[in-house]
């Protein structure tokens, strides 16, 4: 760890010269002494992490000092010395910004060893802060975050990238699991917002009455039940970035209170009078088709083109080609290494049975289904019959995988004989064949 | 000779400071040349009347009389500063500061005496 520098003002040489032998104990602390306030402000450059400053000064008062230093290094605590103990005058410092104030006779060691003691957690606190932030930039570099080399993810990639340059807002539409909230995170954390809050806001997962509330916060007895004031998530992402997912879930009434707060920059707790200065960048997300629901007259057409800004439309996972494949490697390996167990491989018929997938449920289903596919296998290899599609035995969607005519044939009279209770006559009578037709397949394992 | 015939004792200082050869000899130091400088400035103080100047330097004398374990004399200076920044009894303050100054003498002498190079 680096030094902690103290700085000593203290016209009292014998007191001072204590202090400084004493402080000096802890070989991390540098402690330096100085007899005037001026030679501490011709040193104040070299950033102590705290200053202790004896009150009554010949040169400076020792206001006059503290402001100068705060003038130069807001940040420097200054623990305040007097020979007197003068509570008016005490009082009149703290509120200056002293970060504390004690009086010679009182046990002075203990208490700035104390306030050392603070003043070290705090600074260390402080640069866990920072390391964590950057780690978590690191974690949204959005190249390793959202994976893929098809010229559709390619073509996000370059999205990202241009918003992350300007504050534009943005509206990403995507299938469920295509990783929406994924960009968001990546245009955050890799502009210059990145040290702000990131506050991400499921729309249609707060009941109706309660979002004005939630987006905007309220005061203390705005309705029964605001006990104290809350802040709301657009205060909350200062700075920052709001990620208002699902916006084609918000109701009319609400939809305008946005529009005035997106145009005015600013807002009004509920039950409140003060306006609030809001610099946050918007990021909306969708899985409805906003302009159909403009035309139909359930979102405002100009809130709508508001948000609209940079649209990123996220391709379905079936679109992406052998991002699948990348992509199922990726999930297994991920799972692997996180639990602990041997490595496992792909095989071929398995990789075939991924890329005929619709995967109505996109990267999140590809993922579940991966992440099943290890736990159930028993060797060193996922085969084909370690994956195992739950979406696809709806009968709606069936068409979207790949196969023969005569797979499909097979899947529907399976589909039948699950719906009827394996009868395999009822089966024959709805789908028009001979039982024989059927009895002869059970009897081939084709079913 | 005993430690407890020493008119001083550093117990105070070691502990405040620790036990260093270095800094405590530099500690005596800063003590054998501030004393006479302080009981100095509180006898021109008095000589003038200023009172209130008597008990800034009673003040500030008084932190090293305790560290350096002047049991007695740190006891007169607490007295002599509660006077001095009081309104009554002013005219005890010569005699006490006559005490005080024998005190921190002897006290002066015997800490010479032991650390010579100061």
């Amino acid at each position: 760890m680096e030094a902690f520098r103290i700085f000593i003002v203290e016209d009292d040489l014998f007191y001072g010269e204590m202090l400084r032998h004493h402080l000096s104990l802890n070989p991390d602390n540098e402690v330096h002494l100085f007899k005037t306030g001026a030679e501490c402000l011709k040193n104040i450059y070299k950033s102590p992490a705290l200053v202790s400053l004896d009150y009554s000064r010949p040169d400076m008062s020792g206001l006059e000092v503290m402001k100068a230093i705060k003038k130069e290094n807001n940040e420097v605590p200054v623990v305040i010395v007097s020979g007197q103990d003068d509570i008016s005058t005490a009082v009149r410092l703290l509120r200056e910004g002293a970060y504390d104030y004690f009086v010679k006779d009182d046990d002075v060691k203990d208490r700035l060893w104390n306030i050392i003691k603070k003043i070290r957690e705090n600074l260390q606190l402080k640069s866990e802060i920072s390391y964590l932030k950057e780690e978590i930039g690191k974690k949204y570099e959005f190249r390793k975050v959202i994976k893929g080399n098809s010229p559709a993810i390619k073509n996000i990639f370059s999205l990202i990238e241009k918003a992350t340059r300007t504050n534009i807002s943005v509206s990403i539409t995507g299938e469920t699991g295509t990783g929406k909230e994924l960009v968001a995170k990546a245009i955050h954390y890799n502009s210059p917002r990145a040290k702000y809050p990131f506050v991400a806001v499921n729309v249609s997962a707060i009941p109706t009455d309660l979002i004005e509330s939630e987006m905007f916060g309220h005061e203390k007895g705005s309705f029964t039940g605001a006990i104290t004031r809350k802040i709301g998530k657009f205060e909350q992402a200062q700075g920052g970035t709001i990620f208002l997912d699902e916006i084609g879930e918000m109701d009319l009434n609400m939809q305008s209170k946005l529009l005035r707060v997106l145009q005015e920059r600013e807002l009004t707790r509920v039950g409140g009078n003060d306006l609030v200065k809001i610099d946050v960048r918007l990021i909306v997300a969708t899985n409805r088709n906003l302009a159909d629901d403009v035309q139909k007259g359930r979102f405002r057409e100009d809130l709508y083109y508001r948000l609209l800004g940079l649209p990123i439309e996220l391709p379905p996972l079936r679109f992406r080609g052998n991002d699948i494949l990348m992509l199922a490697k990726y999930f297994v390996d991920d799972f692997c290494a996180e639990n602990k167990m041997p490595k496992l491989s792909i095989s071929e018929p398995a990789q075939k049975k991924l890329m005929q997938y619709h995967f109505p449920g996109n990267v999140r289903e590809l993922r579940a289904i991966m992440e099943l596919a290890a736990v159930l296998t028993d060797g060193e290899q996922i085969d084909d019959k370690h994956i195992s599609y739950t979406a696809s035995d709806s009968p709606g969607n069936f068409l979207l995988v790949e196969s023969t005519l005569e797979e499909y044939n097979r899947k529907i009279i399976r589909y039948y004989l699950q719906k009827y209770n394996n009868n395999v006559l009822h089966v024959a009578k709805k789908l028009d064949i001979g039982k024989s037709t059927i009895y002869r397949m059970i009897k081939e394992n084709l079913l | 000779m005993n430690k407890h015939d020493k008119s001083y004792n550093l117990d105070k200082l070691i502990e405040f400071i620790g036990n260093d050869e270095a800094a405590v000899s530099s500690m005596v130091g800063i003590f054998l040349q501030s004393t006479p400088e302080l009981l100095g400035n509180i006898n021109d103080s008095l000589q003038k009347s200023d009172i209130t100047a008597v008990g800034k330097y009673a003040h500030m004398l008084k932190p090293s009389l305790d560290i350096f374990g002047l049991d007695k004399a740190f006891e007169l200076i607490k007295k002599i500063e509660t006077i001095a920044k009081s309104s009554e009894n002013h005219h005890l303050l010569p005699d006490m500061i006559r005490d005080l100054k024998a005190m921190l003498d002897r006290a002066q002498t015997d800490i010479r005496a032991d650390y010579p190079a100061n």
